[in-house]
């Protein structure tokens, strides 16, 4: 670590207070500036102009950063702030989703396996397979909204805690 | 070397005990009293604005939270000492014009005035607070961290260079930048809005 040197925050080549010791005078840390410096601040209107801006400055910036910091819902930025990023797909409910699907499909499945079983003959086996097949899915479908419905449930609580997480972290870090 | 604050407000009464870290504030408050009121430091009402921030100051220390910053907190108090004192001087002068003494129907007038935002400015207010996301969001990574370990964790100068590394000037010259970033969105936003309300 360089260790600060107290004549870096003093006079610039144009003997008025550079950037960094008007900083540290707005902020009262006139003990930080070169003697230099302090004693032309007391004589120059113009130093004084340039410190009340930055002080000025400074208290806008101060409450604005406290404003972000408490209540970030104040800055919606353009459409994403409520909207779940691609890493933070609810990628457990998907998956809890899925295997419900496969469970409420699991009945329809020994029916056409029944069904290719008892096929004939291997000249019809086609079409005894693809009407096992319809029969099976038919089996399917009565099974299939109660499928989709809880397959939309989870998708749905996945979602919502998602949101809920992805704003309660974008609140942690509303400043940054 | 740090000044004492008796020291510093020699010449004018200073009433209540002074706190550490008031001392080296004088030169920033009349500047900014000075600037409100568009009036040189030496003025006699920059004085009594310096003296009445003072007294806030001293009031109001015991509130300002751990960690944060008193230099801004100051600026503001004397922001608003000096437009209350533009406010006292419009008002006599309009009752120097008016030639009357008609301090019950006037007086009243002005008092009732409600010093809390309106809705306006609320709005206003949170239009200028996601121009100061964005404008963190855009400048130099140094100049950010350096912005809020001084606003936001509340860290010193001191401190702050330690951490990241760096001469202190330098870290007081990259708040003073990031300062000032800030300050062209803000503007900026106050420009567009002036420009709406048209």
């Amino acid at each position: 670590m360089s260790t600060p040197r107290k004549d870096e925050a003093g006079l610039e080549s144009t003997g008025h207070l550079s950037e960094g010791a008007l900083a540290l005078a707005a902020d009262g840390r006139l003990d930080l500036v070169s003697s230099d410096a302090a004693s032309h601040l007391e004589a120059c209107e113009d130093c004084a102009t340039r410190l009340a801006d930055q002080a000025l400055a400074s208290d806008v910036v101060q409450r604005n950063l406290e404003a972000l910091a408490s209540a970030p819902e104040l800055v919606k930025e353009e459409g994403s702030a409520s909207r779940p990023s691609l890493g933070r797909v609810p990628r457990g409910a998907i998956a809890v989703a899925l295997v419900c699907v496969a469970l409420a499909s699991l009945p329809a499945i020994p029916a056409l396996l029944r069904g290719l079983a008892q096929a004939p003959g291997s000249g019809r086996v086609l079409v005894l397979a693809l009407a096992s097949a319809t029969r099976a899915a038919a089996l399917f479908v009565s099974r299939q909204d109660v499928a989709i419905a809880s397959a939309a449930f989870f998708v749905l609580i996945g979602t919502v805690i998602a949101v809920r997480a992805s704003r309660a972290e974008e609140k942690k870090h509303a400043v940054v | 070397m740090a000044r004492p604050l008796e020291k510093a407000t020699v010449g004018r009464p200073f009433f209540g005990s002074p706190d550490r870290r008031l001392e080296g504030l004088r030169p920033m408050i009349g500047a900014v009293v000075g600037r409100v009121l568009s009036l040189p430091r030496s003025h006699a009402d920059v004085e009594d604005g310096i003296s009445e921030t003072f007294r806030r100051l001293v009031e109001g220390i015991d509130r300002v939270r751990p960690g944060e910053p008193v230099g801004p907190w100051a600026a503001g108090i004397a922001r608003h000492v000096a437009v209350d004192q533009l406010r006292a001087r419009k008002r006599a002068r309009l009752f120097d014009r008016s030639g009357s003494d008609r301090d019950g129907e006037d007086g009243a007038a002005f008092e009732s005035i409600d010093p809390a935002p309106g809705p306006e400015e609320l709005a206003m207010g949170a239009e200028e607070t996601a121009c100061v996301k964005r404008a963190l969001a855009t400048m130099n990574d140094a100049h950010r961290d350096a912005l809020l370990a001084f606003h936001v964790d509340g860290l010193a100068y001191q401190e702050i260079s330690a951490k990241m590394g760096v001469p202190m000037g330098t870290v007081a010259t990259w708040i003073s930048r990031a300062r000032k970033t800030v300050m062209l969105a803000v503007e900026e936003a106050r420009t567009d809005r002036r420009e709406e309300s048209r």
